[in-house]
């Protein structure tokens, strides 16, 4: 009889800490399985990935902007550029695995579970295609930009936290940031009431024929919001070449210089002195657009890829470009 | 062949004079397994048991070159081990007992092994193909890429990736990557026989025409695409690469290669009779016409099949065969073995050189072919050059 009430105590024991343990885990089932539609391929997450590698700048910063850290086992892809100093104490305690796209060896060695690039070229048949990486056990998602045939607004830069925090299970973080990032928008826009949007070049290099950066990219719309209007916002595409002839047709009152830290597919040892200054020389060298207001009155501002992909720090560059575009706003 | 002595009426480019040299004369007196043919036809006397000891030092070359493939990559892992793991999961844990990371084991066995036999497969098809067309056109400046196919491949690929157009399956790249190759080499041929006889002349240089014409269209084609990322997957299947190799890829090159090679085999004695002449081809009862469009839509499955799994690999084709009848002669009962081996150890041996010079970069593996290979296209332009400047 005792035995029989001792047995039962521990087996109610037994229960009540089983509840214990399972009320965590249930909150997170809750959100799992969770399934993610990205660029034409579902994956179903049953639990959040724990060993993460980022395979872009952006992809690293949106990771970390939800607060995800514990979650990465690596980054890759920052060349030389710095990342956003909001994000760099975490940043530093974060394995680098490369300063380029990591290599499908340094992903199987880092374990990954799960890849996340922040460009198209993070997946491709010259380095891992996706499809690869599944079977190698890791599951991927290419920020929607890269895949993205339309225009990329602050609203698709939205759905991109979301499902990247639905993927780990933190939809409330997820919401959280967007709220952030509206709200610091949403200020831009008061102070830029009733202004007058300025027509902006964003030059991506070139001498012999320029390279803009053209409609369907989150940068376009991040010069909408700072108060300025892409001069090549009506060309459906992300990155093209244009002319000098139109860019002198078209008078831009501003020039974005943007740039990355790698040049034909190289690392750069100074990203804002070669390639953002280098452009910058390149244009002043230029006869065909010498009377253009921007060149003449030389008003550039270097954006680099941290600041230029779509990722939370697009905002900041809102915040930058519409100083920039509209000084006396923000007397 | 002897058909195509230049019409002393018109003046010629240089290059015309010497593309129009190279299958006669010149070639029967430096390339001595053609002489041999052209005086024995069909027989593969003559080398004997040297051809036995050339096959096995090829073989030799390529198992070294294998090994090799597998120590390097943008992860360091000891030689040692590399050697220690591939035994491993050869023989299993009795020989050698696992003491290396699991993941060296993934990163050995998931991609650097299936990389290696990926190139060594498109390597020999290559190879093979290139041997085969050199023999059905009786051109030693014929190859794969000269003649515009493996362009017309990776046209085909890119067409289906530009539109989508994946309603075949999982096989659709590969189908598409053939279809442009043998609509290719069906132009090209076409341009070439204007007249009545394909003179190499015009064979080589409808060739270099449907390569520009195809690579600007594949330009057009991404150039004018909204997708993204269709600029980064282009630039793979034009320029080549083993990166993407996995074993579930690998059913397919391996296939393609094994049935080409006995294929051609079984044809070793046709082909010799080919490059002996078309007369006496005809003579011995070859059905030269239907024989030689057999041969091309081979010789088009083949580089499709490369295509669509490597992207385009130049100069393989053309420099391979070569070297082969250089060693071992040109009867193709012997050469079309050696040339595979060579091939495939051509591949493997470029590839390694692509990923550790710039490592942890890695290049296109068509550049390092390229760099090699362009050279020795213009060595052998040059040396046929001089031939003829002698024979005059």
């Amino acid at each position: 009889m005792t035995a029989f009430s001792a047995t039962t105590r521990l087996l109610a024991g037994a229960f009540s800490l089983g509840l214990l343990l399972a009320a965590p885990a249930l909150g997170q089932a809750a959100n799992f399985p969770y399934t993610d539609e990205n660029c034409g391929v579902t994956t179903v997450y049953d639990a959040p990935p724990e060993r993460a590698v980022t395979l872009s700048n952006n992809a690293t910063e949106l990771m970390l902007a939800l607060g995800l850290e514990d979650h990465i086992a690596g980054t890759s892809y920052m060349a030389n550029l710095k990342i956003s100093p909001e994000y760099e104490a975490v940043y530093n305690t974060i394995p680098i695995l490369s300063p380029l796209v990591a290599t499908t060896e340094q992903l199987i060695e880092a374990e990954a579970d799960f890849v996340y690039a922040g460009y198209p070229d993070g997946f491709s048949e010259s380095r891992h295609t996706r499809d690869q990486l599944h079977d190698l056990g890791m599951k991927t998602r290419l920020n929607v930009e890269g895949c993205n045939l339309g225009p990329f607004g602050f609203e698709e830069l939205y759905a991109e936290i979301r499902s990247v925090a639905g993927i780990f299970g933190v939809p409330e973080r997820g919401e959280a940031l967007i709220e952030t990032l509206s709200g610091r928008l949403d200020a831009v826009a008061e102070k830029l009431e009733g202004v007058e949007p300025i027509p902006v070049f964003i030059y991506n290099g070139g001498e012999a024929a320029p390279n803009g950066v053209l409609g369907n990219t989150l940068l376009s719309e991040v010069v909408s919001a700072a108060g300025g209007q892409n001069i090549f916002a009506d060309v459906a595409n992300r990155y093209g070449q244009v002319s000098w002839e139109q860019i002198a047709e078209r008078e831009p009152a501003y020039i974005v210089v943007f740039y990355s830290g790698t040049e034909s597919g190289q690392v750069v040892d100074d990203p804002a002195g070669q390639l953002g200054q280098g452009r910058v020389d390149m244009l002043n060298a230029n006869p065909v657009i010498a009377s253009v207001p921007a060149i003449a009155e030389q008003k550039f501002v270097l954006v680099d890829s941290v600041q230029g992909q779509p990722g939370p720090s697009s905002v900041a560059a809102v915040e930058r470009l519409a100083e920039a575009f509209h000084p006396e706003a923000f007397r | 062949m002897h058909g195509s002595v230049p019409d002393p009426q018109k003046s010629r480019e240089a290059l015309l004079a010497i593309l129009q040299s190279a299958p006669p004369a010149p070639v029967e007196r430096r390339l001595p397994g053609w002489a041999v043919l052209k005086r024995r036809t069909g027989l593969a006397r003559g080398a004997g048991g040297y051809g036995l000891v050339i096959l096995l030092m090829a073989a030799f070359l390529l198992l070294l070159l294998s090994i090799a493939g597998l120590m390097f990559g943008s992860v360091h892992i000891e030689a040692g081990t590399a050697v220690s793991i591939l035994l491993n999961a050869v023989t299993g844990d009795w020989l050698i007992s696992p003491t290396w990371r699991e993941v060296h084991e993934t990163i050995i066995l998931q991609t650097r092994v299936p990389r290696v036999l990926l190139a060594g497969c498109v390597g020999a098809t290559l190879a093979v193909t290139g041997m085969t067309i050199q023999a059905i056109v009786r051109n030693p400046l014929a190859g794969p890429s000269i003649l515009g196919v493996s362009s017309g491949a990776a046209t085909g690929a890119v067409i289906v990736m530009r539109w989508g157009l994946l309603g075949l399956g999982a096989f659709t790249l590969h189908i598409s990557a053939f279809l442009g190759a043998l609509a290719t080499l069906g132009i090209v041929f076409w341009v070439a026989r204007t007249g009545g006889q394909m003179t190499p002349t015009r064979l080589v240089l409808a060739g270099i025409a449907m390569s520009s014409v195809l690579s600007a269209l594949t330009s057009l084609l991404v150039l004018t695409s909204p997708d993204p990322q269709l600029a980064s997957r282009v630039l793979f299947w034009t320029l080549g690469g083993f990166g993407s190799a996995q074993w579930k890829l690998l059913p397919l090159p391996a296939i393609a290669l094994l049935a080409g090679l006995v294929i051609a085999l079984l044809q070793a004695r046709r082909l010799n009779l080919l490059m002996a002449g078309d007369e006496s081809a005809v003579a011995l009862g070859l059905d030269v016409h239907r024989f030689r469009q057999a041969m091309f839509v081979l010789a088009a499955a083949l580089t499709g099949i490369t295509v669509s799994v490597a992207g385009v690999i130049g100069f393989v084709g053309l420099i391979m065969p070569h070297i082969v009848r250089f060693m071992v002669g040109a009867d193709h009962r012997r050469a079309l073995p050696a040339v595979a081996l060579m091939g495939a150890s051509f591949t493997i041996g470029a590839d390694l050189v692509a990923r550790t010079i710039i490592s942890p970069l890695e290049l296109p593996v068509g550049i390092i072919t390229a760099l090699v290979g362009g050279p020795f296209f213009i060595w052998l332009l040059r040396r046929d050059a001089k031939g003829q400047g002698s024979a005059k």
